[in-house]
């Protein structure tokens, strides 16, 4: 049953069928842990988001129209709710104005060809959340700067300053463990 | 607007697709539990927005009982303090025939009034006698005390022009002469007094005014049946309807209804009300089926008709589900009553009614007429506002002055289909059950 075509995996959640909904939770929770790992920073907070998330997508699956494939939608569900579960802790994000020479200086940073990935992740694990989130986004979950902005309740310009902090700050701690030369 | 490419970016991504994630095969049971929780609550909801507007109105006129018994305290004791005044002389068989003009009454008879309402009243010996007279011209109405009564031991003249001669308590002849007209009839305007005013004697059974006094009803009722539907074609969108939904479709069958109503009747009279009030409706049918979807329909609305195309063997479904649909419904009816005796301990009455009802939930799993798809309440488009009216025939036995048990035929049908007729399919249910209720009467306003 692993293969099931996602149409009728998606019409049995939105028939509320059980089977339907914990087929389509096996195809695609490992997907959704990563970004609950990636925006939480912690395994129990992960695996909460995980649970409230998928919860949060077969009562709202009724509203998938299919304009995109359903492993999109559900990565945006968990966004939003990780964004919000961020929101509640932290309660508002804080504006970084957009600046140039920021975004430059990162660019002309070189970065090896061979790195260690696993070090990478827990080095970006230990920025502050606002930058990390937004690199997240950009990076990882292929957001735009518009689609950030929108889902954080920042300008496009913040969107933009804070990645390109965030990569600043990102190699600079690589830098400090000899990570990057 | 495109996305800028920097490698460091690509270096996350693939860091991000390596990383290593713990095993979540055991979140799905809290996932499952999560879900079957939130359906609880969201029943809990459905519940207790019914039972609110319930306890609220029933909040309501429990105030207004409490009032209205204060006023029928108040209301009672005057009418004990008048009561021999008017009633004056009672006969020995309880009727009141003395009272007519021309009929005296006599000593045997005061007795009866002393047993009455003036039991302990050092005001007993001012009860007119046979041989005294009353002055027509004070209006009881606005006596206050029994004190007040202008009674003479001499004379009481009835008239400011012609004052006649009376006879002390004392001169009372044993038997005085019942042609002899010494109690003067009432004025007119005192018998309507008197008409108006309740006695404890009025012990008829007539529920709509005897034995069940006040004008206002407040009753609540429980009603279990049995729910049921009529189902046809819409004559516009029949050509929807897909050529295999009636074997589809063919196992749906009749489940339980109850309803539960608390309701207010004003009396128009003594036979005839008109109530309203709120009711809790939950009707259920019984549905298993059992069908292959093995073609793919395509609607083709310009020719209005339906294209078939055989799905492959691959992309053919089973659909199996047994189960009950559950609709809940809150009602407002406006009904019209008639009620009568059948015998001394025993009413019946008849109900007519119109009612608006307003679809608040529904647990639903029915057939798509088009698609033969399992669908729910949202896809089957269900109306949300539906008119119907009800009719019920009972009988009410009283439990004391003013409350009473009541059991009824409850018959109620919706007036439309509850399917939008762009479905093709029309569905108008109906009810039928045993309505057991309680009910009270009140004096309003």
């Amino acid at each position: 049953m692993g293969d099931t075509p996602d149409e009728i995996l998606i019409k049995g959640c939105q028939e509320n069928d059980r089977a339907s909904q914990q087929l389509l939770f096996e195809k695609y929770a490992q997907r959704m842990m990563n970004i609950c790992l990636r925006y939480t920073n912690d395994v129990h907070d992960a695996e909460d988001l995980l649970q409230e998330g998928f919860i949060r997508v077969f009562t709202k699956i009724g509203s998938f129209k299919g304009g995109s494939s359903i492993g999109t939608w559900m990565t945006r569900v968990f966004i939003n709710m990780a964004i919000n579960k961020i929101n509640r802790q932290k309660r508002k994000w804080q504006e970084t104005e957009y600046n140039d020479s920021i975004l430059s200086v990162a660019d002309d940073d070189q970065m090896p060809e061979q790195v260690d990935g696993q070090l990478v992740l827990n080095t970006l694990k230990e920025l502050p959340e606002n930058y990390r989130v937004v690199l997240n986004m950009y990076a990882i979950d292929g957001l735009n700067h518009k689609e950030i902005a929108d889902l954080l309740g920042i300008s496009e310009g913040g969107s933009k300053s804070r990645l390109s902090r965030a990569r600043v700050l990102l190699k600079e701690r690589l830098k400090e463990k000899g990570l990057l030369g | 607007m495109a996305k800028e490419h920097n490698i460091f970016d690509d270096v996350l991504r693939q860091a991000a697709e390596g990383m290593e994630i713990p095993s979540v095969v055991g979140q799905w049971d809290a996932i499952a539990g999560g879900l079957d929780r939130r359906k609880r609550r969201r029943k809990m909801l459905i519940w207790g927005s019914v039972a609110l507007p319930l306890l609220i109105i029933g909040s309501y006129f429990s105030c207004s009982l409490f009032t209205c018994d204060k006023q029928s305290i108040v209301e009672h004791d005057a009418v004990e303090l008048f009561d021999p005044l008017f009633e004056l002389p009672l006969n020995s068989d309880g009727s009141n025939k003395a009272v007519e003009e021309g009929s005296v009454a006599t000593d045997s008879e005061l007795p009866l009034v002393r047993d009455g309402g003036l039991r302990n009243s050092e005001s007993f010996n001012r009860i007119p006698r046979s041989g005294e007279q009353i002055d027509q011209s004070v209006d009881v109405r606005n006596i206050e005390s029994i004190d007040e009564v202008p009674v003479s031991d001499e004379v009481v003249s009835t008239d400011a022009d012609g004052p006649v001669q009376g006879e002390t308590d004392n001169q009372v002849p044993a038997e005085a002469p019942k042609e002899a007209s010494i109690v003067e009839t009432p004025s007119d305007d005192t018998n309507i007094a008197l008409e108006k005013l309740p006695t404890n004697k009025s012990s008829s059974m007539n529920p709509g005014s005897g034995l069940l006094s006040g004008n206002l009803e407040l009753g609540l009722s429980v009603s279990p049946g049995i729910a049921s539907k009529i189902v046809s074609e819409s004559d516009q969108f029949a050509w929807l309807i897909n050529r295999n939904y009636k074997k589809s479709a063919g196992n749906e069958s009749s489940a339980y209804s109850y309803q539960i109503d608390l309701y207010l009747n004003k009396y128009l009279g003594d036979k005839f009300y008109v109530g309203s009030g709120v009711r809790f409706v939950e009707r259920a049918e019984r549905v298993d089926y059992s069908y292959k979807i093995d073609e793919l329909v395509t609607v083709r609305t310009s020719e209005q008709k339906l294209i078939y195309t055989p799905l492959a063997p691959a992309l053919v479904r089973e659909v199996s589900y047994s189960g009950l649909n559950r609709y809940q419904f809150i009602d407002v009816p406006l009904k019209f009553g008639y009620i009568a005796s059948i015998n001394s301990k025993i009413g019946w009455r008849t109900e007519l009614g119109l009612s608006m009802s307003y679809l608040m939930g529904a647990d639903v799993q029915k057939v798509h007429a088009t698609t033969l798809e399992l669908s729910d309440a949202a896809k089957l488009d269900l109306q949300r506002f539906n008119p119907g009216w009800n009719m019920q025939s009972g009988i009410i036995y009283p439990l004391g002055t003013r409350s009473s048990l009541t059991v009824d035929a409850l018959y109620t049908m919706n007036l439309g289909s509850w399917r939008s007729a762009e479905q093709g399919i029309l569905e108008k249910p109906y009810n039928y059950g045993l309505m057991l209720g309680w009910k009270y009467k009140f004096s309003g306003k």
